[in-house]
């Protein structure tokens, strides 16, 4: 990896449609010099002309573009430059989205909100040929419910367990409802449960709920 | 009795003119059998001191024609004539029935004979005609006279003109028979032969009158029948004091009655001309035919004027015809009409003239058979005797025998024969039964208008028909056949369409006693401005409408049975009408609840529409601002991890990433435009699990999962949201623990099922206004754009099944 890094930075493209994203995220690859931002496009039909005039090394995709969708943008490129390595940027954790995407040959899938570091890091792997996917992502693939979770996770665990509702939860981490639903969820896909009893019965069962258990951060 | 049928009513006057007819043979063959008496002079004398003066003579008479007058002195009578022989005595009685008398003038002429002397059949150049002759004229002139009065009393729609005329034809043939039997011998029979030949000239002018058109309804038409029924009446007044009181008057009563009889030939023959010349466009194209048929009335009763009135006024004492040319007229007759029924130019008469021709022929047979008859008694009974002096109660008995006979059998040959020559003769029973069930079988307003005018013009021969329907709103509907006069004229009111100005019977034009004198006629109102009869059409709950039915092609009035037949009609068309009426309206509300559902659908189809667009048009706008900036803070917050910011503020950034993730997913998936329906059926079947205690699975069959977009997208949507609504009551309602979604999609059809193992649904769960209920509701206006169908059905204590399903076309297979 250094040797290419030092020999020829990997020409990043980004397409975004928001601008403040696009280019918070090119002033951010900007400090890497293994990286080369080549532009930083809002829809996706620009996007797809300009590759096929400079072909990119990365295309850093997102989903939601006001012309054409992110999923049809990459279903393009793997059909026209199945050499092109597409990282998907996207504000969606939706177990679909990564199954859909991957099945088009997405080498990556990250969320939006990763660091910067995170998200160099996962350029040059694409870049290098490698698979990055974000946890959400990796479990769409490979479902086997051994994903850690994230403390906030495990504070709605605990009260799962504890036989709360989603209000009773809300109110008590001072959460809005929405918000308490979306850790549930993502509670229940990392364990693999398909309801609030099962969810329950699999914490207990792997002792993922002991009082005063640290939280364990994300990798 | 309401109804008799025109052919009853027919029958009888043909009976009755029969039976007039038969009577005045019998009332002949007694006039011959006494007219076989020797004539006499015809004068009659009283004493005046020794002397005989004559104070009467028979107008016309031997002696009148030998120029004796009321004055004159009787010298002798019968052989006292010749020999002077005092041997008969000279009396009044004896001048009476003398044959032979000698008259002297008291006042002596100059240069004249002294006396003059007159005998039976020695009065020279008399016009008289010896007895044979004179009765062989005198029955064909009886006969021509009942012909005529027969035909139009048969034929006339106008029953009082017919029965003036009848009356006056059959007094005038009674009379001029009645005059046979005595030429001679006594002193009236000069002056019945007259009256007789006066009232058939009156009854020719009558004739004219009203046929081939009616000027009765004209007031100078009544005008000159009175004037000419009122002259005639005086002249018989004349004549009677001429007979009792002053016989010398007759020297100019005579060209009097002449000049009348004169005046009426000319009267009708300037009818006839006039009928012929009249510019009127109705009468336009009959006339050929008009021609044809006055032609041949004019020829037949020709002769007559010839032999009897011409010559003697004239002063000719002569016949210019042979008397027997008299019957010309009963073959003329039949003739003329006949050739106008089968010149087809006069369609108005030709539907009466024709059935008239064959019940005259039908008649002519009868009465010749009857005629044949009653020789043939008179010969079986009086063996060869003739003439024969027929008793009173032998011919009571033979008027009884036909008059009791003759209806019938003329009846039954008259229809057989219209039955074998005229498919198209209206009957009044099958036209009615006809008319009634058609009717009865339509039920738009329209059909029934249109097939009753028709049939109705066609069976009666209108010249037009018209019909006004009044509907519930008070707006009207006119129906017209033939010429029909325009609405003004027709409905002359026109705030109150339904109910016409009218006038009753007779003002019309309908002679007077139309109705009474029938017997028979419904009073129907009667339209004066274009002469139309009004039935008004009335249901039980009010006006339906009304009928004009006008008048019959050729100027013709209307029957009485056509009355029968249309007052008859009239409750049926009521009751047809108002039921199309009333179907009419039904189909209306119904057609308009149509619209208004149509229109709610598609006004509620464009609300959801809207409603889709306004959540996606929001979860964009969240997306695409906040949630954006949202996620672009926790990245640099994550950049400056260990500045010394707090982790909570960092998580709590974060936080409001997701909520606004959460709120746009929730206001509109963007896996379901983006990943499609299975992708956000899989989205909701994992929410429902998350936000309740529910268990959720969803098994696609016949769809890939996540696969291309099979499945339009706004169906996509109804059905994403239908699943959506069908979960939220499972979660609120049905106390369930688990639910499975099926999309299942075979060749055509895409169904959905959302089935729970809950308490399933009690009875009335679905009705009015529960929530269930409006949630169906909502779910089946979701699908009707596709014409797809939601159902839901559950037993309590068995779980609830939500099922929808949408026709698809097999391009999506």
């Amino acid at each position: 990896m250094n040797e290419t890094q030092t020999q020829q930075p990997i020409r990043v493209l980004i397409i975004d449609d928001h601008p403040m994203v696009r280019e918070g995220t090119r002033a951010l690859l900007d400090r890497s010099p293994a990286i080369e931002v080549m532009d930083a496009l809002g829809d996706g039909s620009a996007a797809l002309w300009l590759v096929r005039r400079r072909q990119p090394d990365v295309v850093l995709l997102d989903v939601r573009l006001p012309d054409i969708s992110g999923i049809e943008v990459a279903r393009r490129l793997r059909l026209e430059f199945p050499s092109i390595k597409v990282l998907v940027v996207t504000g969606y954790d939706e177990i679909g989205y990564a199954r859909a995407l991957l099945r088009l040959g997405v080498r990556g899938y990250l969320a939006k909100s990763a660091s910067g570091a995170e998200l160099v890091a996962a350029i040059r792997a694409v870049a290098a040929g490698n698979r990055v996917l974000t946890a959400e992502a990796a479990r769409a693939v490979v479902d086997d419910g051994t994903t850690p979770l994230t403390a906030r996770e495990h504070e709605v665990l605990h009260r799962l367990v504890a036989g709360m509702r989603n209000a009773e939860i809300a109110d008590a981490l001072c959460l809005s409802l929405k918000t308490v639903e979306f850790h549930v969820r993502n509670v229940f896909q990392k364990l693999g449960a398909r309801s609030r009893a099962e969810a329950v019965s699999m914490a207990l069962q792997r002792g993922l709920c002991l009082p005063g258990g640290p939280p364990q951060m994300e990798a | 009795m309401a109804l008799v049928s025109r052919q009853r009513l027919q029958a009888f006057r043909w009976s009755l003119v029969a039976c007039a007819f038969l009577g005045l043979l019998v009332l002949a063959q007694a006039s011959i059998a006494s007219a076989i008496e020797p004539p006499s002079l015809g004068i009659r004398a009283v004493h005046r001191g020794a002397t005989l003066i004559v104070d009467w003579v028979q107008p016309a008479g031997y002696a009148w024609d030998a120029g004796v007058r009321p004055g004159d002195i009787v010298i002798a009578v019968d052989a006292a004539v010749d020999a002077q022989h005092p041997g008969v005595p000279l009396t009044p009685d004896a001048v009476a029935k003398a044959s032979r008398a000698r008259v002297r003038s008291p006042a002596h002429r100059a240069g004249g004979p002294e006396w003059v002397t007159v005998s039976v059949g020695t009065a020279g150049a008399s016009a008289y005609l010896d007895a044979l002759h004179r009765r062989a004229t005198f029955f064909a002139l009886a006969a021509c006279f009942m012909l005529v009065g027969a035909t139009i009393y048969v034929l006339s729609v106008d029953l009082a003109t017919g029965h003036v005329v009848f009356g006056l034809a059959l007094a005038g043939a009674s009379a001029l028979v009645a005059a046979v039997a005595t030429p001679f011998r006594t002193g009236w029979a000069l002056t019945v032969e007259h009256i007789a030949v006066m009232v058939f000239c009156t009854s020719v002018f009558l004739l004219f009158l009203v046929f081939p058109i009616n000027r009765l309804s004209a007031t100078w038409g009544r005008v000159a029948a009175g004037t000419c029924v009122g002259l005639t009446l005086l002249l018989f007044g004349l004549y009677a004091w001429v007979l009792a009181i002053n016989s010398a008057a007759f020297a100019w009563l005579e060209p009097c009655a002449f000049a009348l009889m004169a005046t009426d030939f000319v009267g009708a023959v300037g009818l006839a001309i006039y009928a012929l010349v009249e510019r009127s466009a109705r009468q336009g194209e009959v006339r050929p035919a008009l021609a044809l048929i006055v032609l041949g009335i004019l020829a037949g009763l020709a002769p007559f004027y010839l032999l009897t009135i011409v010559p003697r006024l004239f002063g000719h004492r002569s016949m210019l015809l042979s008397p027997e040319s008299a019957i010309v007229s009963i073959v003329l007759l039949p003739i003329a009409l006949g050739a106008a029924v089968l010149s087809h130019q006069f369609p108005g008469i030709t539907h009466l003239a024709r059935r008239g021709l064959v019940a005259l022929a039908v008649w002519t047979l009868l009465v010749t058979t009857y005629t044949f008859g009653l020789y043939l008694l008179y010969r079986a009974i009086d063996d060869g005797i003739w003439p024969l002096q027929p008793t009173l109660p032998l011919t009571a008995l033979i008027v009884a025998f036909v008059g009791a006979t003759f209806t019938p059998s003329q009846s039954w040959l008259r229809r057989t024969i219209e039955r074998m020559l005229f498919h198209d003769v209206y009957n009044y029973a099958e036209a009615l039964e006809r008319l009634s069930t058609e009717i009865a079988r339509l039920s738009d307003i329209e059909a029934i208008a249109s097939h009753l005018l028709g049939s109705l013009a066609q069976t009666l021969d209108l010249s037009w028909a018209a019909l006004r329907v009044c509907r519930s709103d008070a707006s009207q509907l006119d129906y017209s056949w033939g010429a029909c006069p325009t609405l003004a004229t027709l409905w002359p009111a026109p705030g109150h369409g339904c109910q016409p100005v009218v006038a009753t019977g007779t003002a019309a034009g309908t002679a007077a006693g139309t109705a009474a004198g029938a017997g028979c006629d419904a009073e129907l109102p009667v339209n004066p401005q274009c002469a139309a009869l009004v039935v008004p059409l009335v249901a039980e709950e009010g006006d339906v409408g009304t009928l004009a039915v006008g008048p019959k092609r050729g100027d013709l009035e209307h029957l009485p049975e056509d009355k029968a037949l249309i007052t008859t009609l009239a409750p049926l068309v009521t009751t047809a009408l108002r039921n199309a009426l009333l179907t009419q309206s039904l189909k209306q509300q119904v057609a308009t609840l149509a619209e208004r559902e149509c229109a709610l659908a598609s006004l509620t189809e464009r609300l959801l529409q809207a409603h889709e667009d306004e959540r996606r048009r929001i979860a964009l706008d969240l997306h695409d601002d906040p949630l954006q900036r949202a996620i672009l803070l926790t990245r640099e917050m994550s950049e400056v991890a260990g500045s010394g910011l707090p982790l909570h503020v960092h998580r709590s950034v974060e936080e409001i990433a997701v909520s606004l993730r959460a709120i746009c997913t929730g206001l509109r998936p963007p896996m379901l435009d983006d990943l499609g329906l299975v992708a956000a059926l899989e989205w909701l079947i994992s929410d429902i699990s998350v936000r309740s205690d529910l268990s959720a699975s969803l098994n696609v069959d016949g769809l890939e999962p996540a696969g291309p977009q099979r499945v339009a997208a706004d169906l996509a949507i109804a059905l994403y949201r239908i699943t959506q609504e069908a979960l939220a009551n499972c979660a609120k309602h049905a106390r369930a623990s688990h639910v499975s979604v099926t999309l299942q999609q075979d060749a055509q059809i895409l169904r959905l099922r959302v089935v729970d193992d809950g308490q399933g649904l009690d009875s009335g769960a679905l009705d009015g206004e529960r929530p269930l209920h409006l949630g169906l509701l909502g779910m089946q206006e979701r699908l009707r754009p596709w014409g797809g169908a939601v159902s839901v059905s559950g037993d309590p204590g068995g779980g609830t099944v939500v099922t929808a399903e949408v026709r698809v076309g097999g391009d999506d297979e």
